[in-house]
């Protein structure tokens, strides 16, 4: 069944693939709020980290707009897994270029807390980016947009017990991918 | 830290110079695909044009166009006694049956669709076409003609014979 979403979006794609740069406008206007607070959660609130995989995403998402389908999936969420795959290969490239730059002695302990809170979002935004897809998915609901245990089971179709337990081992699976503070 | 705080995001203010950055660099983008289209649209005529001035300048040469008149021969005046001179080449069926239409000395004409009728069973094996000529030259035959001879074909043979019953009844 076609929904309201599905026609707004399939008609703000095909104009955009035809150059209508007003969709556009519109479109990115709506979404860059709701995306930035996604980036921002999956990099652990790091600023500079968040702008370089949202400048990464708008960037492939205005060149792949004509991929997009509306009956799929939401442009929102098209948009996270964009984002998602993005902040994967930078944590990636950025985990390589800090094993070859590793402290001598090791021990960061004794930094500044800038650089220790630095390291803390690092590591959530490697958790996030470490566990499951549907683990994440939960977590994003419960955390990110406030849902509460009934409404995620309403939406997925669940049990509100399922979900519970669902969370608790998304909440497991975090912290072990995070490890010990 | 708890898994909560360390899930909870945290308020962070908003990166507006590179919201407006990331807007017009994409706008850009869309703008400079329609361009891209309609370049590439212009590009199509422009090849489809020059292929075609390619295949009318480089074309070769026709040949030749042979036109074909065709001419009528009207028969001329009727010169009963004198015999109408035999053709310079071996006419097919069709031509014969046409001339011994057209002739107007009843001899000629039979003769001609006799002619032609013997080709039409002998060469062609075209019954329709050898039974409508043979009935013409009954039509057109003197009576001693209508007469069976051993030089008739079968189907001449055939109609002599069924003409001579009609008559007789």
């Amino acid at each position: 069944m076609m929904t309201d979403r599905v026609w707004r979006e399939r008609g703000l794609r095909d104009a955009v693939a035809a150059g209508d740069d007003a969709a556009w406008r519109a479109w990115y206007e709506a979404e860059y709020a709701p995306l930035e607070a996604y980036v921002l959660w999956r990099c652990g609130s790091l600023r500079d980290l968040a702008d370089d995989v949202l400048q990464d995403t708008w960037l492939m998402a205005v060149r792949r707009v004509r991929h997009f389908q509306p009956e799929a999936g939401s442009f929102h969420g098209w948009l996270c897994g964009i984002a998602a795959n993005v902040l994967r290969n930078m944590l990636r490239s950025r985990r390589r270029r800090s094993a070859r730059q590793e402290p001598l002695n090791g021990d960061t302990a004794h930094l500044d807390p800038a650089i220790v809170d630095r390291e803390r979002s690092e590591r959530i935004a490697t958790a996030l980016a470490t566990i499951p897809v549907r683990y994440e998915a939960a977590l994003r609901m419960k955390y990110l947009d406030n849902r509460t245990v009934a409404e995620i089971a309403t939406e997925w179709g669940e049990t509100e017990k399922g979900v519970e337990s669902l969370l608790g081992r998304a909440r497991a699976a975090f912290r072990e991918a995070y490890g010990d503070d | 830290m708890t898994d909560d705080e360390l899930l909870t995001p945290r308020p962070a203010a908003s990166n507006d110079g590179l919201k407006s950055n990331l807007l017009s660099r994409t706008a850009g983008r869309v703008r400079f695909d329609r361009r891209i289209r309609i370049v590439g649209r212009i590009g199509i005529c422009i090849a489809c044009f020059a292929a075609g001035l390619g295949v009318a300048l480089l074309r070769p040469e026709r040949a030749s166009i042979v036109e074909y008149v065709v001419v009528r021969n009207e028969p001329g005046p009727v010169k009963p006694n004198v015999p109408s001179a035999p053709p310079s080449r071996a006419l097919s069926a069709a031509e014969l049956e046409l001339q011994a239409e057209q002739t107007l000395v009843k001899a000629d004409a039979a003769r001609q669709f006799r002619e032609a009728g013997d080709i039409y069973l002998r060469d062609y094996a075209d019954y329709r076409a050898a039974l409508r000529c043979y009935r013409n030259f009954l039509d057109e035959a003197d009576p001693a003609d209508r007469v069976v001879t051993p030089e008739d074909t079968w189907l001449l043979t055939s109609l002599k014979r069924a003409r001579e019953q009609e008559s007789a009844q």
